[in-house]
């Protein structure tokens, strides 16, 4: 073959191979790379580390609460924000449900029960150091099941607050569940609720939740979560009780065994266990908060603590703590004052039950137990007893006192006590107004022994008694701070009539708070 | 003319031919890529110019497979068809069948022996799927009483929503 020849060829091959490799390109896909694969809709992340507790944060003033109730096996300590009422009644419902979780374990119904004499339950609110200790070292070494709950201030913000109530239960021998709720308020709006009250939607949050967790376990589904059953929302809701916001997330336990059938037939999901716990931590911004979630996200600032308009306008829940109301007959007198400086002592309240002619020497003093934060009622203008009275000079005889004391006080004058007890459903029925009575006479006016009067003031009453008292003896005046201290000992609150009866005493004669 | 001439004749000749020969193949070439192409059924791959789907048919069943705008498709049988993301980073091979035991065959297809199928829903059919150990690649079924499609995905996990949203569009009819 000529070098002319096998140029040829090698011509028509190059053509050749060209020609096919040029087809091989041609035909080659042009991919797009600037396409990118589309991402599932923002969900949670799973988290098997458990996410610090926000830190204790001090500096703010509570009402300190606590029971001790060893029947049911119950320790709690919690403390309000003063004029807080929502805040106070959603920390009321935390404690509550630690109680039925105790009941339900013990068996043994809950009542208020004050403690025996020097119990040293004056010894009230938080101690930081509990909600950060050792599980087991809050419980008593014995064999019943015991629930323990500690408290702690995690967030006071511009008008936001946060208290962290952490709730231990188990035994000698060992803890069955320790898990803490934090209440969240807004004091502006007057809200508050659980970390479960910073979402705005709690069926949404629940898809957000079975996405993130299907995902995670690879799911390849795109059908919609089912909607939560009733019981699914309460589970959740528990769980998001117990969120904890912090830096820009917030991070959700999930509940021991949650399962749902998105779930069960993924090979890659396990349920959370005791020894493997699980969390889901959302991103703020990934789910629909509420305006409380809203505003607790943005607090920042010093925090504008709320004042008290004094211990009688404090929230209390009787159902839960010991109460009993201490009411002082036959002033105001100059011994009056007295008793206030001990009841604000010790963030005590009580009940004046006034005379329109001691009213009317002593005006400045009603004016001064009202300030104070104590309700004021009714004694008469000068003492007769009612009983002997016609319906007219039963009529003058409140309506006048009502009237001076309305004025001195700027508080309504609606419950009334009958000078000497004298009382009958007749003289109810014309004073038109409750009949408070009493359970406990101490018959201060009887020149009794200061010493005796204390023990039995302090070691009678029981969770709703009303005690009987005269802010006009001056044994009862010497002995008052001891038998106020002797109370708060105990374990009670001393509150206001109104107090006792949740602002509305029944109508009639009222002769103990439990009525 | 001389042994020389005529043999130098021959070779211009035969230089010519070869040259010729080469324009022609290359000639047809191109005419095969660009005008005979769109004629062929089988084996060509694709980009959708909209939405649209591939139907595969096998022993009476037929099905449906979702290729959305710029994905890349080829049917590579009756009752197969191979996908791809428009940027080539997702390929899905689909084939139907019948008569098949759907766990049977996903089971079989499975990256990694022993493996336990997850079982989920389309909004109209069952889906079965097992990832192997590196996560690089799915095996699975989409199946109703009518037919099992199954498939094999090639992909890194940040696909799996575009296959999700592919495997939901998968519908078998009779």
């Amino acid at each position: 073959m000529s070098a002319r020849e096998r140029m040829v060829r090698r011509l028509a091959s190059s053509l050749g191979a060209i020609a096919v490799v040029g087809a091989a390109v041609a035909c080659a896909p042009e991919y797009d790379t600037s396409w990118a694969p589309p991402a599932w809709p923002a969900t949670g992340s799973i988290v098997d580390a458990a996410p610090p507790q926000p830190a204790g944060f001090a500096g703010v003033e509570l009402v300190g609460q606590r029971i001790h109730n060893d029947d049911t096996g119950i320790s709690a300590r919690w403390g309000y924000l003063p004029g807080a009422a929502a805040v106070n009644s959603a920390l009321d419902d935390v404690v509550r449900a630690a109680i039925e979780w105790q009941v339900g374990h013990s068996g043994v119904p809950y009542a208020p029960t004050p403690g025996a004499v020097g119990s040293e339950l004056g010894d009230r609110g938080c101690r930081p150091s509990e909600v950060t200790a050792e599980a087991s070292s809050l419980l008593p070494n014995e064999n019943s099941t015991r629930t323990v709950v500690a408290c702690e201030v995690v967030l006071a913000s511009g008008a936001v607050f946060a208290e962290r109530l952490r709730i231990v239960t188990g035994s000698g021998g060992g803890v069955l569940a320790d898990t803490s709720t934090i209440v969240y308020g807004d004091l502006d709006s007057d809200t508050a609720g659980t970390a479960a009250a910073l979402f705005a939607e709690p069926a949404a949050s629940w898809t957000t939740l079975v996405e993130a967790l299907r995902r995670d376990a690879g799911s390849l589904s795109v059908v919609p979560p089912a909607a939560p059953t009733p019981e699914q929302g309460a589970v959740i809701e528990r769980a998001f009780a117990s969120a904890v916001v912090s830096d820009g997330q917030i991070v959700v336990p999930l509940p021991e065994g949650f399962s749902v059938p998105e779930l069960e037939h993924l090979p890659a999901w396990t349920p959370p266990t005791p020894e493997q716990p699980r969390w889901i931590a959302f991103a703020v911004n990934d789910v629909a908060l509420s305006p409380l979630g809203e505003a607790v996200l943005a607090a920042n600032g010093p925090f504008a603590s709320p004042t008290s308009a004094g211990p009688g306008e404090n929230h209390v829940a009787c159902e839960i703590v010991p109460c009993v109301a201490m009411t002082l007959d036959d002033g105001p007198s100059t011994l009056t004052p007295g008793f206030l400086d001990v009841l604000g002592a010790h963030h005590a309240a009580a009940t004046f039950y006034m005379l329109g002619i001691q009213a009317e020497m002593y005006p400045e003093t009603v004016g001064r137990v009202s300030a104070e934060g104590h309700q004021i009622g009714n004694h008469t203008w000068d003492h007769p007893y009612l009983t002997e009275l016609s319906d007219a000079q039963i009529r003058r005889q409140l309506e006048i006192t009502e009237e001076l004391l309305r004025a001195l006080s700027g508080q309504p004058i609606d419950t009334m006590r009958p000078p000497g007890g004298k009382i009958s459903s007749h003289v109810v029925r014309v004073a038109d107004m409750p009949a408070i009575m009493w359970d406990i006479d101490t018959r201060d006016w009887a020149d009794p022994d200061p010493a005796e009067l204390v023990e039995m003031t302090v070691g009678d009453p029981v969770a709703g008694s009303i005690i009987l008292m005269h802010d006009v003896q001056y044994v009862t005046a010497g002995a008052f701070d001891q038998i106020v201290a002797g109370l708060v000992d105990r374990g009670f609150a001393l509150v206001t009539i109104d107090q006792m009866f949740g602002g509305t005493p029944p109508v009639g004669i009222v002769n103990h708070g439990r009525e | 003319m001389s042994k020389r001439g005529r043999a130098s004749r021959r070779s211009r000749g035969t230089t010519a031919a070869l040259i010729v020969i080469a324009v022609v193949v290359v000639a047809l070439g191109t005419a095969a890529l660009f005008i005979a192409t769109p004629l062929l059924q089988h084996n060509v791959r694709e980009a959708a110019a909209s939405d649209t789907t591939v139907d595969i048919v096998a022993d009476g069943a037929q099905a449906s497979v979702p290729l959305a705008s710029r994905w890349w498709s080829e049917q590579t049988g009756a009752s197969s068809v191979t996908v791809w993301s428009p940027d080539g980073g997702l390929m899905v091979e689909f084939a139907l069948s019948a008569t098949a035991d759907a766990y049977a065959a996903v089971t079989e297809l499975a990256p990694d022996d022993g493996v336990e199928l997850a079982r989920e829903q389309t909004p109209t059919a069952n889906l079965l799927h097992a990832r192997a150990g590196d996560g690089e690649s799915i095996a699975g079924a989409v199946y109703n009483e009518q037919g099992v499609v199954t498939f094999v995905a090639q992909g890194p996990p940040q696909y799996d929503a575009a296959l999700a949203h592919l495997l939901a569009g998968v519908e078998i009819g009779p």
